[in-house]
């Protein structure tokens, strides 16, 4: 594959979903980043914004096998990922067959994953950085690509379990779903109140995925490109020399070094989709908020002001220059 | 395999890289010419602070200018990097790293990736249509124009602030040392004024008054240490010059050689003005009596003759030689013509010389407050001035008068403890006579009565000190009537309020009882 067929298979992929989603266009894009990029996302917003729509509608235009797992807070490991059950055959002997759960797909949809237990929500761990599951001492691959998306609701924290930090750091990126505005709204309503639905077509297969996916990471990266995330993620660590003025007020820890890949993988995409062969530092700064903002804990301090962590990675992005040594 | 650089990405960016250098130079430059020329205001700014003089606005430029050519050197010559400059290119035209990456693929060691090749491509097709003038302009940086602000500063700074001294640093006592020494130098050129008028000098008479106007000007501008100095030395080649052309005039004269006899000119002219004595003498005695030579003026005129031949000029001697002939011939007249116009030769010389002594003397002194100012330590006349203001200065001795450091006592230092008698002492008062006395309250009256006691006029003057509660030592006396009636009259008369006019009254009916 070439990059000119990634840029024109994206832009099929998108024009599908956009067919169904209506507005959410930055989202769009980044949803489809991550996961050209092969990671996971976590989707918060409130209800009733298109956030299961907009997972099942990729599924659809990629051709890609869908499951939608409720998260409930009695929602059990087995649930997820399968059980063995006592089978009989023919000869009326009894054996045991692991009976797939819903994580056997491809697309995986884990809808308000913070309501489930943290025994149940780290069951997903294994599928989600090895591609594969264990049970009863048997590991079980994943077919490829395999993405999960999963969503959660801000506003109705009570009764649900947040995410753990090890969990967290899966996710390639956490995009937040706004609320559409008047003139999105009045579309939604043309769309989905009139007699014929929108549907998305097939836009690209897995094995178009699975091209776009290696092409992606023969994207060049430049030294001081790579030399700036890093200063980038070190910002966002109070402790180190190069830490952001918020950072060592708000932050207790900053972003691991799976932020540093997560954010030069999906700037690899997203130079693709942009028609170059390497990845710039626009690449890199239009990608930092949803690439970090799930990865920084903070303080008490900055729990109790209620700071919002893009603000950090914002103010980070400011007080990182560019070209070591060079002032901002 | 590496892939290969584009030449014309290469070609590019080595211009760019080039041009890059060139405007690094040029900012460079512009910014050590600043610092110079803002080193050197701090320095002339540190003259209010510290003697030190204000630097030459020529000066400054040519600093600034070879400040701005070290460092435009120094950057010149250090060698392009191509992936700093393909960097720059990036930032500069918004190339979204396609150039740095190109140039970092096409000269690194490590193995590219498929898409190598295309990013090399990418940023030939990119930087092909680049303008490198527009994208990279040569400009003078924004603090340019410092530069000539801080010129202007310097060229203006003598009339600005040139001179100003803040109180008890360095830079005030020099010029405190200046204005003693200005002081001092009118003070002698108001002596030698005076000299070389009575005497008929005429070139001290002419370089005195410029010699008083250096004093003045001493005192009275704001003159740093080193104009000052350049003044001291103009003025100093102008009396030298002034003296050579008297020596030049005292060899065309017909000078003797100097005698080891005599080893100094004072001596000379002290000897040449007693040959002048006695010529003068010889001279007058032949007017008186024209008729008679005495053996007495012969053997004069011959001594005259042998003690002056160390100091006489050959016309002198000759003309001497030529009376002693007329005078053994018996031709009187013409032997006091010849001594006559032996005189005014040795007359003439002796001015010239006492012209020479006062330019010699100004030059002395001239020098010796070149020497004051320049340590920023009075000299040795006006240390004995101490403290005291300019218009306290003490009279200088005035030429022929200067050695005063040879004078007895002069040279041991003074003794310990404060001021006592004439002595001038190193200590304070205070030290020796510990915390003064109490003194009473009252006006002194500056004034001092000479004569004899029991003689000439009685002065008596009133002392208006502080009241002193006490009782009266005056007993009460028996008055006379009529005295009490004076009184009631004067009682009637005066201005007494009524409240207090029975009090009076009871007070004299008590004295009228005890009588």
């Amino acid at each position: 594959m070439t990059p000119e067929e990634f840029g024109r298979t994206f832009d099929r992929i998108r024009q599908q979903v956009r067919r169904v989603i209506v507005g959410h266009q930055e989202l769009i894009d980044h949803v489809l980043i991550a996961l050209l990029a092969g990671g996971h996302v976590l989707l918060e917003g409130v209800p009733g914004l298109g956030k299961t729509l907009l997972v099942k509608t990729l599924a659809q235009s990629l051709d890609l096998g869908f499951s939608r797992i409720q998260f409930t807070p009695d929602l059990m490991p087995a649930d997820i990922i399968g059980t063995n059950m006592v089978m009989q055959d023919a000869g009326g002997r009894r054996y045991f067959e692991f009976q797939r759960g819903p994580v056997f797909t491809q697309v995986l949809l884990a809808d308000e994953i913070n309501r489930a237990t943290p025994k149940t929500q780290s069951a997903l761990l294994e599928a989600m950085q090895e591609h594969a599951v264990t049970a009863a001492g048997t590991s079980y691959t994943l077919t490829e690509p395999f993405f999960v998306l999963a969503t959660q609701n801000p506003i109705e924290m009570e009764g649900t379990y947040p995410l753990p930090e090890a969990q967290l750091d899966r996710f390639l990126f956490k995009l937040r779903v706004e609320f559409p505005s008047a003139q999105d709204l009045v579309e939604i309503i043309d769309r989905t109140t009139a007699a014929a639905v929108p549907q998305a077509d097939v836009a690209a297969t897995s094995g178009q995925i699975l091209e776009m996916f290696r092409l992606a990471r023969e994207v060049e990266v430049a030294s001081h490109v790579k030399t700036y995330v890093a200063r980038l993620i070190q910002a966002t660590h109070p402790d180190t020399a190069a830490a952001a003025s918020m950072a060592k007020r708000y932050v207790r820890y900053g972003s691991s070094p799976r932020g540093v890949q997560a954010l030069i993988l999906a700037a690899k995409v997203r130079a693709l989709i942009a028609g170059r062969a390497n990845v710039a530092f626009s690449d890199l700064k239009v990608l930092a908020l949803p690439a970090l903002r799930h990865r920084l804990i903070l303080n008490f301090e900055g729990e109790a002001e209620g700071i919002d962590p893009d603000a950090i990675i914002q103010n980070a992005l400011e007080e990182t220059t560019e070209l070591e040594g060079a002032k901002t | 395999m590496k892939p290969a650089l584009d030449p014309a990405v290469t070609r590019i960016v080595g211009r760019a890289a080039r041009r890059l250098r060139l405007d690094r130079a040029l900012r460079m430059a512009v910014r050590a010419a600043v610092w110079m020329l803002i080193a050197l205001v701090a320095a002339t700014a540190a003259g209010t602070v510290v003697p030190v003089s204000a630097v030459s606005p020529w000066i400054a430029v040519m600093a600034a200018l070879a400040a701005a050519l070290v460092a435009a050197g120094v950057i010149l010559l250090t060698r392009s990097d191509l992936v700093a400059a393909a960097r720059t290119l990036d930032l500069v035209l918004h190339l979204d790293e396609r150039a740095s990456t190109a140039v970092e693929l096409g000269l690194a060691a490590r193995a590219p990736t498929a898409l190598g090749p295309r990013v090399i491509a990418d940023a030939a097709a990119h930087l092909h249509v680049v303008d490198l003038r527009q994208a990279i302009p040569l400009r003078f940086p924004k603090t340019t124009w410092w530069a000539p602000a801080l010129v202007a500063l310097l060229a203006l700074w003598p009339a600005l602030v040139g001179g100003l001294a803040l109180p008890g640093t360095p830079a005030h006592r020099a010029q405190q040392v200046i204005r003693r020494e200005g002081a001092r130098l009118e003070q002698f050129a108001k002596t030698l004024q005076a000299r070389a008028r009575a005497d008929r000098l005429p070139l001290t008479r002419r370089r005195a008054p410029q010699l008083r106007d250096l004093g003045v000007r001493l005192q009275q501008e704001r003159v740093d240490r080193a104009s000052a100095l350049a003044r001291i030395t103009e003025l100093s080649r102008q009396l030298e010059s002034a003296r050579q052309q008297i020596d030049q005039r005292l060899d065309e004269t017909g000078r003797p050689p100097s005698s080891p006899a005599l080893p100094s000119e004072l001596l000379r002219r002290q000897a040449l003005q007693r040959q002048i004595k006695q010529l003068q003498e010889l001279t007058s005695r032949l007017r008186q009596d024209t008729s008679t030579v005495s053996k007495d003026v012969l053997d004069r005129l011959a001594a005259i003759t042998q003690e002056g031949e160390a100091t006489q000029p050959a016309q002198v001697r000759q003309q001497l030689q030529q009376a002693r002939q007329q005078l053994d011939r018996g031709e009187t007249g013409a032997a006091g013509e010849s001594l006559s116009q032996a005189l005014r030769m040795l007359e003439g010389m002796e001015t010239l010389m006492a012209d020479r002594e006062g330019l010699e003397s100004a030059r002395e002194e001239l020098e010796q407050s070149r020497t004051a100012i320049a340590s920023g330590a009075p000299g040795p006349r006006a240390s004995e001035q101490g403290e005291s203001p300019p218009d306290q200065a003490q009279e200088p001795a005035g030429p022929g008068g200067r050695e005063i450091a040879s004078q007895p006592g002069a040279e041991s230092a003074p003794p310990e403890g404060p001021r006592e008698g004439s002595t001038a002492g190193t200590g304070r008062v205070d030290d020796r006579l510990g915390p003064p006395t109490p003194r009473l309250q009252a006006e002194r009256t500056p004034q001092r009565v000479h004569g004899v006691q029991g003689e000439g006029e009685v002065s008596t003057s009133e002392v208006i000190g502080a009241g002193r509660p006490g009782t009266a030592r005056t007993l009460p006396q028996a008055v006379s009537p009529a005295l009490v009636a004076r009184v009631d009259r004067a009682l009637e008369r005066a201005h007494i309020p009524a409240q207090y006019r029975a009090l009076v009254r009871r007070y004299f009916e008590r004295l009228a009882q005890l009588k």
